[in-house]
Parts: structure tokens; C-alpha cells; sequence
């Protein structure tokens, strides 16, 4: 129910698709991208994620809400997918420089990247989209404090990836 | 570590521009309730005369990957039956056999008709998106005995189970090449009338 605008509550008027598709389609390949490493089955996730908008027409209460919906079915989509995948992928540093990013940053990238999922998407979310820690609590349905603590996590793990490597 | 440079760089991720086509091209389209409109001969003769206006060959896009197809002839003769890659998520499972309404449809009035029909049932819960480039589809669902007529330029999203498109081309010449694409693959039909014979070419290999 938390994605079910109260009755009283002044529903806000989504705009259409290609509104939609500017307002979230690079973010949601972002976050597809990130979790299913892989450029076709991103697109896939970010395809279905609108085709579900398409197919359910939720009403949200404004544009924080209409954010979080989509952020938490494409991630819940990718989720899906990455479950029902047999081999699990990796990016190389080519995969990720094929989108013009400096060698430096993308291995950065290639080191958050092969995070655990539930570790990566946090850091994501937080540091690269600007999302409140309150939001992506709603997004991923977790408590504050549990996703303060995958985020904690999370830099630790990142900083091992990093140290291991210089060392 | 995860600094302005890494979000800068991190922002360079971007999708194709095809997505945004495939997105914004989206539409659900609603199924008739006067779906008997297609079984008249008048209404099937204008829609074979528009295929025959409209050229030899019919380009369908499936702008999701299809798990495995069967291609039937409207005589029900197979002509394809082959796995194509299989990704689970986007599964359109193989047509056991040329479903009725289908070929009630198809073959009510042979002379305004076109000579060949290909079909196949898509029996997944996910969404497939079909566009019309050149030709007529049609969309049945034999399940709710509605049809929908799929026309030039509209692309539109099949979901239910029990779907059967059917796609229907002109022979009307002695030789006639018609083109497919299903994913990145591409299948050549060729139907030579003479021997009554259709080569199948699928990405340049003689089937």
C-alpha cells in the first residue's frame, strides 16, 4: 500500500511516457546497469519497469513519490533477473569505458560494481544519485538504520577492494 | 573514494538511444469488443488489398528477445521450428499447432486472402512488443475470441497468455523474397510458386 495515494490526499498528475523517459530513463539504466552489469538486460529492466507503469497506472502523491516507485521496480526487476541468471557477470574496465569514462574512474566503478548487490545499490543511490538515506529506505523497503549500515558496510568493503589492489 | 570525479564519470553510463524508442514507442492497446468485425469477407478482402498495396515483404521487430518460435504455414506444414536464444525472462513458448480461430480467420475466403500466414502463440507472462513496419499482424486471442489488427506504424505490447499472431504476407507474384527479424536475427523466406517450394535463409545459412 505504500505506493497508494491516501484518498484525501491531491493526487499528482503523472506526465506522459516521454516525460517520464527524460525524467528517469538514465537514472533507472544506472541503477540497472550497476546491479545486472550488463548494457541489453538493463535496458530490459528499464523497459519492463515502464512497461509495468504502463500496465498498473499507479497514482503517486508527487514527484519524490513517482521517483521512488520507479527506482524501486526497476530494482526489484534487475533483482529478478539477476536471480533467475546462472552466471553471474562482471564489467571489465573496457565495458565501462565504452561510455567515455576515464580509466582512473572506471576502475573505481569496476570495484563498486562487483560489490554484493544489497551493498552496491545503497552506496549508489546515496553517493552517485543523491537520494536520501529516508528515500531508499522506501525504495529497497528497509529500516534507516539498516540501510546506514549497508552503507557503512558497504565503504568498508569498497575500501578493502581499493587497499587490496594498491597493495 | 566516491567523489565528485566518480559521480561525474559514473553519470556517463547512459543507455542507448533505442531504448528511449522502445519506450516512448509503448502503448497498450485494448482489445476490441466488436472483434467479429475482422471475420466479414469485405473487411478481410480490403485488408489483403492493402497488403498487396503495401508490397511484398513484411518486417516484424520483436523488440524483446524470443526464447523459441515455431512458424507454421497456414496448411499447418512447419517451416521453422528451431530454439532461438533463450532468455528466460522474455519466453514466448513454441505453438503446438495452427490454433482454430486462426485459421478460421485466415481461411474464410481464400481468393482475398493472402497465400501465406506464419503464426505463433505467445504463452508468457511477459510483455513482448511487436511493430509493424510493412504488412498486417494479427493479434488473436483465442481464449476471449478477439481479434486485434496490428496496422503500419503502430507497435503495441502483447502480455496475455494464449496470444496467437498471426502474420500474414501477399504471393500473389511467382517469386517472392519476404524479410523477418526476430531480435538481431534475420529470416529470409523465399517462395518460389512454380514448385511450390520456400527456401528458408537465416542469417545468410540455407535452411
Amino acid at each position: 500500500m505504500f505506493f497508494m495515494a491516501k484518498p484525501d490526499e491531491t493526487i499528482y498528475a503523472s506526465p506522459s511516457c516521454e516525460e517520464l523517459y527524460a525524467r528517469y530513463g538514465k537514472i533507472l539504466f544506472r541503477v540497472c546497469y550497476a546491479i545486472l552489469c550488463s548494457k541489453e538486460d538493463a535496458e530490459d529492466a528499464v523497459q519492463e519497469t515502464f512497461y509495468k507503469y504502463l500496465i498498473k497506472t499507479p497514482t503517486f502523491r508527487d514527484e519524490a513519490h513517482e521517483q521512488a516507485w520507479f527506482l524501486r521496480v526497476a530494482s526489484n526487476q534487475s533483482k529478478d533477473m539477476l536471480r533467475r541468471r546462472k552466471i553471474r557477470s562482471t564489467l571489465s574496465l573496457e565495458e565501462i569505458e565504452e561510455f567515455e569514462v576515464a580509466p582512473e574512474q572506471a576502475t573505481v566503478l569496476q570495484d563498486l560494481f562487483s560489490l554484493p548487490e544489497k551493498y552496491k545499490t545503497v552506496l549508489i543511490l546515496h553517493y552517485l544519485e543523491d537520494i536520501s538515506i529516508q528515500d531508499i529506505a522506501r525504495v529497497e523497503n528497509l529500516s534507516v538504520s539498516a540501510v546506514k549500515m549497508r552503507l557503512v558496510r558497504g565503504r568498508e568493503m569498497l575500501k578493502n577492494i581499493t587497499e587490496g589492489k594498491e597493495n | 573514494m566516491l567523489d565528485e570525479k566518480v559521480k561525474q564519470a559514473y553519470r556517463k553510463i547512459t543507455p542507448s538511444s533505442e531504448l528511449e524508442q522502445r519506450i516512448c514507442g509503448m502503448q497498450i492497446v485494448k482489445k476490441p469488443k466488436t472483434a467479429t468485425l475482422l471475420y466479414s469477407k469485405s473487411v478481410l478482402a480490403l485488408a489483403a488489398s492493402v497488403l498487396l498495396l503495401l508490397g511484398s515483404f513484411t518486417t516484424v521487430s520483436y523488440l524483446k528477445q524470443l526464447s523459441s518460435v515455431h512458424i507454421l504455414l497456414s496448411d499447418g506444414t512447419a517451416l521453422l521450428q528451431e530454439e532461438m536464444r533463450l532468455i528466460p525472462d522474455h519466453s514466448v513458448s513454441a505453438l503446438a499447432a495452427m490454433p482454430r480461430m486462426a485459421s478460421e480467420t485466415l481461411e474464410e475466403d481464400a481468393n482475398s486472402l493472402p497465400d501465406v500466414s506464419f503464426s505463433f502463440e505467445i504463452s508468457s507472462d511477459k510483455a513482448v512488443s511487436l511493430a509493424v513496419e510493412e504488412g498486417t499482424l494479427f493479434i488473436v486471442n483465442e481464449s476471449e475470441g478477439e481479434t486485434e489488427r496490428v496496422e503500419v506504424g503502430q507497435r503495441l505490447v502483447c502480455r496475455d497468455k494464449g496470444m496467437t499472431v498471426c502474420w500474414s504476407l501477399p504471393t500473389s507474384a511467382q517469386n517472392r523474397t519476404y524479410r523477418m527479424t526476430i531480435g538481431t536475427e534475420e529470416i529470409l523466406l523465399t517462395y518460389n510458386a512454380q514448385t511450390d517450394e520456400y527456401t528458408m535463409i537465416r542469417n545468410g545459412t540455407d535452411r
